[in-house]
């Protein structure tokens, strides 16, 4: 097994078995990156904790920043000034660094830079299965897109090479499927970045004031063209294989593997034309294809952008051939494509047979939803707010809520999640609650989640005379994604001691006149801060400081074993208050007896306290 | 020509190293591997599967219905799990409980899994295995995957054997780790004899 922090050594021809996004993380060393910046987000987070893990030994700056625009930004600069840069982030990400995108790609850039956005159809971790093609397009920037591991390796080296050549930031797509695909992976060399580290002042390139800008955008348009006509001879579009003229498949991204699967189990005589350039589509290649086929199937996962842009090119060239695909209503436009849904797709138009028999049992299998961990301090802040807001007799309650880990607050026992759309969005919808719907509004936000957008909301809502209760649940790290560190950690991107910043100071300075500070494992002070929140006429914050759990164990099981707790059964009298109202997942309830398995206890002891288990039942093992 | 192994199992079970362990043993002997897995949140207590495709394969996802071989690290999941099975399959499972939360919240018992399998798969061959008995035999609780691994490999199903596996153990774990688990991979195939 090849470790992360030796994942940058020179091991030129070797094979290993990496992760998608390991092998990204290998490519930037190839490419001769040197400063790599990110938000972390699944399916991208990988890339970061690979990067992490080697940065200091192969002398690449690299970063989690505070949100993906200063990332994208801070990487722009760097390529300004000579260096070799890379930003990546989750699908919804891009939203957040488009508007400097759309920008840059105007004014160029340096040395080469990439931006990549891992999408996530069937929206496995994200709220939406955007399509972020589409901003190749609407910043006129090209697009690149691997279907494999060995790919988002190599092609990096190409988006690169590309950026570089013509000056402008290149799209490097992948999806979670290619992001956390397992494959063997062949290693190039070692790539030394480039030297020379200076920006060169020159107004009329970077700033996008007339009369520059036009110029800037005519420029553009002739890059693209220039770029229109590499993709036609480009290594990364490529005729795969040749088939008897009938029919042509044209193939993108993470459809080409179950794509492959579908054509050799049937045999299927098809020709397979393989784009990794996407955008700009290469015409010639296109067209030549089309030429040679009686009818062209594209396949390609979420919208028909491909398939779009064929029939417009097939049109402008007076091409008839029968072209196959979302518009005609033959494949999906939604949610990810594996072999069964190529295959019954291809079934109505090919000699396919698409038999479903995945017979589930009839029987009800009890849901697994992901929970909060065991010891997580979010469940106490939770436990509170509901038991303060339930004693207070106020009803309908709104709770605008965030993403992060407490984002599980929406599922049983909880259900304290009402809305929920982007980063940040909890304290915006929250202040638009209390100004329109007359009701209590009691609003949740992570510490991550706060520093990326909730800032300039809470100062917003301030400055307007909001009336709610904001909570925010500061557990030191950026949890969901793998505790990265945040502008709120101790610890900064490689793990080395780092200044940060001070909750309380950033909201008492914003103007909030009422701040409680408290530990989310004391549900009576939480209760109690809730309780003068809900009677305070004005803004209140409410900060729930404890760390995380999986990372504060990470530090504690160094220096002691955790101790679980234990249900006493001649105190439990199954009144079920922990398994209904707690829900840890350590504790459970098999044929009427509550008991807490060893093996999943944290030992926080939450569940011990008199608010949990009136009976006082539940017991340290050591005590 | 394609073996497809899934493994499933509740999150901080070891469900993606029992598929890495089993992967690399698989790329140790020259075979192309592909292993698809689903990282979202990070917490524990979720249900995870990963599929693992050894040979010819392209697309890392295992088709409906295609899976020559389960490994089920606890019984509920290998419920959910268990139609994509092929016909003529295996499943192995590993019999401790996890009582999900949804079950203790809505007063429902925990399914009685070989009951369910019995009747809705009568031919279906499957094998519940004490995993975390032997774990402790083994010397550590932390190995009931490696068990299960073991036995699995032991049917024959799959293209790599017992000496693969130790050479994937070898390459990532060391000292009482490695000594354990290597002991629970013996154990494990010691239950399947074919």
């Amino acid at each position: 097994m090849l470790k992360p922090e030796n994942l940058a050594d020179n091991m030129t021809g070797e094979v290993a078995f990496l992760l998608g996004n390991e092998a990204v993380a290998r490519g930037l060393v190839e490419s001769g990156v040197r400063v790599a910046t990110t938000y972390p987000g699944t399916p991208s987070s990988e890339v970061g904790d690979t990067i992490a893990r080697f940065a200091r030994k192969s002398g690449i700056y690299f970063q989690y920043s505070v949100n993906e625009k200063v990332a994208y930004e801070i990487a722009y600069a760097a390529s300004l000034s000579g260096k070799r840069s890379f930003t990546f982030m989750k699908v919804v990400g891009m939203n957040v660094a488009a508007d400097s995108l759309m920008t840059s790609a105007y004014t160029g850039v340096e040395a080469g830079l990439v931006i990549m956005t891992a999408d996530d159809p069937s929206m496995f971790s994200s709220q939406n299965e955007q399509d972020n093609r589409h901003f190749s397009d609407l910043a006129h920037i090209p697009l690149i897109e691997p279907s494999s591991p060995q790919e988002a390796k190599d092609f990096l080296k190409h988006a690169f090479e590309l950026s570089e050549a013509e000056k402008l930031p290149v799209l490097f797509r992948t999806t979670t499927r290619v992001s956390h695909q397992r494959a063997p992976v062949t290693f190039g060399d070692v790539a030394s970045g480039s030297g020379k580290s200076t920006f060169k002042r020159n107004i009329p390139q970077y700033l996008p004031f007339q009369p520059y800008s036009s110029r800037m955008k005519n420029e553009l348009m002739e890059k693209m063209a220039r770029i229109s006509r590499f993709s036609d001879e480009t290594v990364l579009n490529q005729l795969e294989r040749k088939g008897s003229g009938k029919t042509g498949v044209i193939v993108s991204g993470a459809a080409y593997g179950p794509l492959i699967d579908v054509v050799n189990e049937h045999d299927l005589d098809v020709s397979i034309l393989k784009l990794g350039l996407v955008n700009p589509l290469p015409e010639k290649l296109v067209l030549e294809f089309l030429g040679n086929h009686k009818e062209v199937v594209v396949v390609e996962e979420l919208d028909p952008f491909v398939e779009t842009k064929i029939r417009s090119l097939a049109q402008m060239n007076g091409i008839t051939t029968s072209i196959t695909g979302k518009l005609d209503g033959v494949f999906p436009s939604s949610f990810e494509y594996t072999q069964n849904v190529i295959a019954g797709s291809l079934s109505k138009i090919l000699p396919v047979d698409a038999e479903h028999v995945d017979a589930k049992p009839h029987t009800e299998i009890p849901s697994r939803p992901p929970v909060m961990c065991p010891g997580c301090p979010h469940r106490g802040t939770y436990y509170a707010v509901k038991r303060a807001v339930g004693m207070s007799k106020i009803e309908n309650v709104i709770y605008p809520s965030d993403i992060g880990c407490y984002s599980l607050g929406v599922f049983e026992p909880f259900e304290m999640s009402d809305v929920l759309l982007s980063m940040g969005s909890s304290i915006g919808t929250a202040q638009g609650f209390a100004l329109s719907a007359g009701q209590t509004v009691i609003s949740f936000i992570g510490d991550s989640t706060f520093f990326h957008a909730g800032m300039p909301s809470l100062v917003n809502a301030v400055h307007n005379g909001a009336k709610m209760i904001l909570v925010i649940l500061d557990n030191a790290v950026t949890a969901m994604t793998g505790q990265q560190p945040n502008p709120g950690s101790s610890m900064g991107s490689l793990g080395d001691p780092a200044p940060y910043a001070r909750i309380e100071d950033l909201v008492a300075s914003a103007g909030v006149e009422k701040i409680s500070i408290v530990d989310p494992f004391d549900i009576k002070s939480t209760m109690r801060a809730v309780t003068e929140g809900l009677h305070f006429d004005g803004l209140s914050v409410i900060i729930a400081r404890r760390e995380c759990a999986i990372y504060a164990d990470q530090k504690k099981k160094k220096i002691a074993p955790l101790v679980p707790y234990y249900v006493d059964k001649d105190k439990c009298t199954s009144c079920r208050n922990c398994v209904e109202k707690f829900s840890c997942p350590a504790i459970s309830v098999d044929s009427g007896t509550v008991s807490i398995d060893p093996k999943l206890c944290d030992g926080c002891g939450l569940c011990s306290e008199i608010y949990v288990c009136p009976f006082r039942a539940i017991k340290s093992v050591e005590a | 020509m394609i073996v497809n192994l899934k493994i499933c199992g509740v999150g901080g079970q070891g469900v993606i190293t029992t598929g890495i362990i089993a992967s690399e043993a698989g790329i140790s002997r020259g075979l192309n591997v592909v292993m698809s897995e689903i990282h979202g949140l990070a917490q524990r207590g979720g249900a995870v599967s990963v599929d693992i495709r050894f040979g010819d394969a392209l697309g890392s996802m295992i088709p409906e219905n295609r899976c020559d071989i389960l490994v089920a690290l606890e019984p509920v999941e290998a419920l959910r799990n268990v139609s994509r099975i092929k016909e003529g399959g295996l499943a192995l499972i590993g019999a401790e409980r996890i009582p999900p939360i949804s079950l203790g919240i809505s007063g429902k018992e925990y399914p009685d899994v070989e009951s369910v399998l019995k009747e809705n798969y009568p031919g279906m061959r499957y094998l519940m295995v004490n995993s975390d008995e032997i774990a402790k035999q083994a010397g550590n609780p932390r190995t009931s995957n490696t068990v299960i691994l073991g036995a699995a490999i032991a049917t024959g199903v799959l293209p790599v054997d017992l000496q693969d596996v130790m050479r994937a153990l070898d390459s990532r774990f060391t000292g009482e780790m490695l000594e354990s688990n290597k002991k629970a991979l013996g154990l494990g195939a010691k239950l399947v004899t074919v």
